[in-house]
């Protein structure tokens, strides 16, 4: 079993999926304007790309596919959710970045406080 | 923008690109896939044009490779846990296939050594050239003609059984017909006496062991004649000891033992005019390139003692031979050599 600490840092594509399900399970269009819309159309995952990340995503036990799905939605769309392990893996991806926020702000205070 | 033409044509291409993904991959999302291309492209062509187009392809073109690769890496980590978890059907498989590799390979290097480059006794093995098909003594003269390809060029006949008489003693001994230039074009030197001049008509150089063993390896037998199949010739030479022909392995009769001859023995004439293989020194890659062009398989018609006729060529000796007599082919003209025995006019021979 590996652990979350294991596929730290996150690339950019897996770090934006598993954002994009953290609430709840999503298909792969949805996914994908969830990151456009997010990024303010700085990032597209192209279809390709972004099934090809969800693959990894399944193949490394982060991701499954979700039984829980809209009633009315189109059958061939198939839905995704986080794994536990995918879950702990963005909640270690999250803090990650939070300690390099942080010490960012650190630096920034220092600077200020040097230059006043 | 309002021609949806573009937005067509991509999508058709993208469903190309998109079947050759590896078979896994499209089973659980091409369709998938190929659905979103649907939603996304008329968005992508309305927002970005042609531009956002080609990305969309450049994104499926690319992860092609990209989707092999990590099938192969999945493969292969699959093999390999399979492999841990028997590990004597694993330690079997990888015993047989070191010992099978080590055994061909082993193998193949000795006969590399031994029958395709071994050539006792030769000057510079090195340099010589075989050709592989059956050439006829026409072709092997238009060959020899080319003295600007080959510095010497050389034809033999191999093996061939003789009767072999001397002082009245009889045996049979396999041997080589060959022609004048065949110890020159090998760089061999005698042992005692010489070997074929342009002037000899009948002539036989003996190997060492049919000189050692038969003729008590005495020297004074130079000059004098012993019968080749019934037809008297000069021995002019002995070859030196470890010398066993062009091909000692392939057309090797054992220099050691008198050869019982299960083989039929080649009536005398037909055989000695013809070329078996052409050897040359010292040729460049240009040279083997034009001489590829000439040709290399030309039978003529022979009239045997009997008077019957045939047409016949002979294989190509490109390995050793242990050969017991070389006698020497030779023939003035060609319409001569049709209508006439080789054998009884020429003859050099080489015999063990």
């Amino acid at each position: 079993m590996r652990r979350p600490e294991d596929f730290l840092p996150l690339k950019p594509h897996w770090f934006h999926v598993l954002l994009s399900l953290a609430g709840e399970g999503q298909h792969g269009y949805a996914i994908m304007q969830e990151v456009l819309d997010r990024t303010g159309g700085k990032v597209r995952l192209w279809p390709a790309t972004l099934y090809g990340t969800l693959k990894r995503l399944m193949d490394s036990d982060l991701i499954a596919e979700s039984e829980s799905r809209p009633e009315d939605d189109d059958p061939r769309r198939k839905y995704y959710r986080l794994t536990p392990l995918g879950r702990r893996v963005l909640d270690a991806e999250s803090e990650r970045l939070e300690e390099l926020v942080r010490i960012l702000h650190a630096k920034r205070s220092t600077e200020r406080r040097s230059e006043s | 923008m309002t021609s949806k033409r573009p937005v067509a044509w991509s999508l058709r291409l993208f469903r190309a690109l998109a079947s050759a993904y590896p078979h896994e991959f499209r089973n659980i999302y091409g369709d998938e896939m190929l659905q979103m291309a649907e939603d996304v492209a008329e968005p992508v062509w309305r927002r970005h044009g042609v531009r956002g187009l080609l990305r969309l392809l450049a994104d499926v073109a690319l992860r092609i490779p990209v989707e092999y690769a990590a099938e192969f890496r999945q493969d292969v980590r699959y093999a390999a846990r399979m492999l841990r978890a028997s590990p004597g059907f694993t330690a079997v498989a990888l015993l047989s296939l070191t010992l099978g590799i080590g055994v061909a390979t082993s193998a193949f290097s000795e006969m590399n050594g031994f029958i395709l480059r071994d050539v006792p006794a030769v000057a510079r093995p090195a340099e010589l050239v075989a050709l592989k098909g059956s050439v006829s003594y026409e072709g092997f003269r238009r060959y020899a003609a080319h003295d600007d390809l080959f510095a010497a060029s050389m034809a033999y006949l191999a093996p061939v059984a003789f009767g072999v008489s001397f002082v009245g003693r009889s045996e049979r001994a396999w041997g080589n017909v060959v022609t004048g230039s065949y110890f020159h074009t090998l760089g061999v030197r005698p042992l005692a006496g010489r070997f074929f001049s342009v002037d000899d008509r009948a002539a036989v150089v003996l190997s060492h062991r049919l000189w050692k063993d038969r003729l008590g390896g005495d020297t004074s037998v130079i000059g004098k004649s012993l019968r080749l199949n019934g037809h008297p010739c000069e021995i002019v030479g002995v070859a030196p000891e470890d010398f066993r022909g062009a091909s000692p392995m392939v057309y090797g009769a054992d220099p050691g033992s008198p050869s019982p001859s299960p083989r039929p023995s080649l009536p005398s004439s037909p055989a000695t005019s013809s070329s078996a293989a052409t050897a040359s020194r010292s040729i460049s890659s240009p040279a083997c390139a034009r001489a590829s062009r000439l040709p290399a398989r030309k039978p003529f018609s022979t009239r045997s003692p009997a008077g019957w006729k045939k047409r016949r060529t002979f294989p190509t000796a490109t390995g050793p031979a242990a050969a017991s007599c070389w006698p020497r082919a030779a023939s003035s003209s060609p319409s001569r050599r049709r209508t006439s025995c080789p054998w009884r006019r020429s003859s050099s021979f080489w015999a063990g």
